[in-house]
């Protein structure tokens, strides 16, 4: 990130000047944080990770050798109409216990942890997104970062059950979109409807979305306008649809190369091509925005991320010519 | 640690791969080098000496945390932001509820008792521009930081925030005006 102060973007220069005191003054304090105790915390986490894990298969085990003991026990009633043993019962279901307390890594406990059923899904769209816990086949618990969860089979008096720092949403056979950041949680319904769960009244969030696709959010046979479309570029893009965002930003610049939107659709097209690994057509991208606008404001900055890519083929409009 | 492993750290994925299978030194490697990076920008963003410490372990735990799953399709130093952004955006929230804005504001004076009489004024002025700062929505706050604060130029905080390079612009502009209106400072068509 650049520390150079080409272009802040402000236009008062009062302002600017208490920015600057703010930014100038700062006198960082001695840090005190080292890496050893961020280690030690780690590891604790870790820890209390892997034994809540530890905890939860062991349950489980048990909650299932109760009831293989408990069908057993009955049918050994049943044929020889004995006395139940208690304390053989207590000591066999001890035994089982102590058979499953291993690592969590062995291959028993992983086959006794809980799963998703077929159709529900949930995917990180954050690379530091925490891991969700499966906590049965229709429930699941989020932690800090943005997820798209996805269900199938929404028949039945509950959908999926997703636990957050918020609350409780159910999300019946559809796509959601769910971000947490500390305590709060903003959800986007793509597709189908979610309810935050309360007391015993189900509250909906949002009216389903329209359908993803080319036009996503327009009436059928309208011609969107630059705006309309910088907008579905920025939805698909905060859902996570780079290539979605990418789209609607080629047909924006190519169909409205004059507009207000044009100018900055190319820059954002260039980044977000350059995000997907096409640094071919985000060099193109870069070089019609100069073609474009040689004396726009962003022109030295465009330079930069050019040079920054280095040499390739030459550029019609924004496909590479190969 | 081995001399021959050691050696593989000099590229940077090798030294993340290490760290993310939890290896303590590739760790306090990248520790050592983004601790002061992170630091300056938890001061930046909230302007409170105080809790920069506890941010600073918060980012760096949540991080080596996330690691495993960290695909280094982003820069690490992207990355790094955006969980620092995030605990930010918490610490923020947690002090507008517990509505402890006067009393940080009253320890901060006191700390500053006996500075001269300048740079007493200077520190009011930095405390009520981030007395209002904190009082912007989210988004807006991040834009105007990234922007203006941090120095990022526009694809710099678009790439930060994952946010179209047309929105982050819209939000820096949006904040400037309602901190113009809140410090009572003219902005642009005020200006002449």
């Amino acid at each position: 990130m650049s520390s150079e102060r080409v272009d802040d973007g402000l236009s008062s220069s009062a302002l600017r000047r208490l920015v600057h005191v703010a930014r100038a003054r700062q006198r960082l304090p001695k840090l005190s944080v080292t890496a050893d105790s961020i280690f030690d915390a780690y590891q604790e986490r870790r820890s209390s990770r892997r034994e809540r894990l530890r905890q939860g298969a062991v349950g489980l085990a048990v909650f299932l050798s109760v009831g293989y003991l408990g069908v057993s026990v009955d049918r050994a009633l049943e044929r020889s109409e004995a006395s139940l043993d208690l304390a053989g019962y207590t000591a066999a279901v001890q035994q089982i216990s102590r058979e499953v307390e291993v690592s969590e890594e062995s291959a028993p406990l992983a086959a006794l942890a809980p799963r998703l059923e077929e159709g529900a899904a949930v995917e990180l769209l954050e690379p530091y997104a925490r891991a969700p816990e499966i906590l049965g086949p229709r429930a699941l618990r989020l932690g800090q970062g943005t997820y798209r969860v996805t269900f199938a089979d929404g028949a039945g008096h509950r959908g999926l059950s997703v636990k957050t720092p918020a609350g409780e949403l159910d999300l019946r056979a559809g796509v959601m979109t769910v971000g947490v950041a500390g305590d709060r949680v903003d959800v986007v319904v793509e597709r189908g409807s979610a309810a935050w769960v309360r007391a015993d009244e189900l509250v909906p969030i949002a009216e389903p979305a329209a359908p993803e696709g080319e036009d996503e959010g327009l009436d059928e046979g309208e011609e969107p306008t630059a705006a309309e479309l910088a907008e579905l570029a920025e939805k698909s893009l905060s859902r996570g649809r780079r290539p979605a965002a990418i789209r609607h930003l080629r047909r924006l610049v190519s169909t409205y190369p004059r507009s207000t939107e044009a100018g900055r659709g190319l820059l954002d097209l260039g980044r977000l091509q350059r995000a997907e690994g096409d640094v071919d057509g985000a060099r193109c991208a870069y070089q019609l925005y100069l073609d474009r606008y040689p004396k726009g404001a962003l022109v030295a900055e465009v330079e930069r991320a050019l040079t920054r890519l280095g040499d390739g083929p030459q550029c019609r409009g924004l496909r590479p010519r190969r | 640690m081995a001399a021959g492993v050691r050696a593989e750290w000099r590229s940077t994925r090798g030294r993340l791969l290490a760290a993310q299978s939890g290896d303590r030194e590739a760790q306090s490697e990248i520790f050592a080098e983004y601790r002061e990076r992170v630091a300056r920008q938890i001061l930046r963003m909230t302007g409170d000496p105080a809790i920069v410490d506890d941010l600073v372990q918060e980012v760096f735990l949540s991080a080596f945390l996330a690691l495993p799953g960290f695909r280094g399709d982003a820069q690490l130093t992207t990355w790094l932001y955006t969980i620092t952004r995030n605990k930010v955006r918490s610490w923020w929230e947690s002090r507008r509820r517990r509505q402890a804005r006067e009393v940080a504001h009253s320890s901060t004076r006191a700390a500053l008792e006996d500075t001269p009489e300048e740079d007493l004024m200077i520190a009011q002025q930095r405390d009520r521009f981030y007395v209002e700062l904190g009082r912007l929505p989210d988004k807006l706050r991040e834009a105007f930081v990234a922007r203006a604060v941090e120095g990022m130029s526009l694809s710099e905080a678009a790439e930060a925030l994952r946010t179209p390079i047309s929105t982050v612009s819209y939000r820096a502009r949006r904040a400037e005006k309602l901190l113009c209106e809140a410090l009572g400072l003219p902005w642009r068509g005020d200006e002449s």
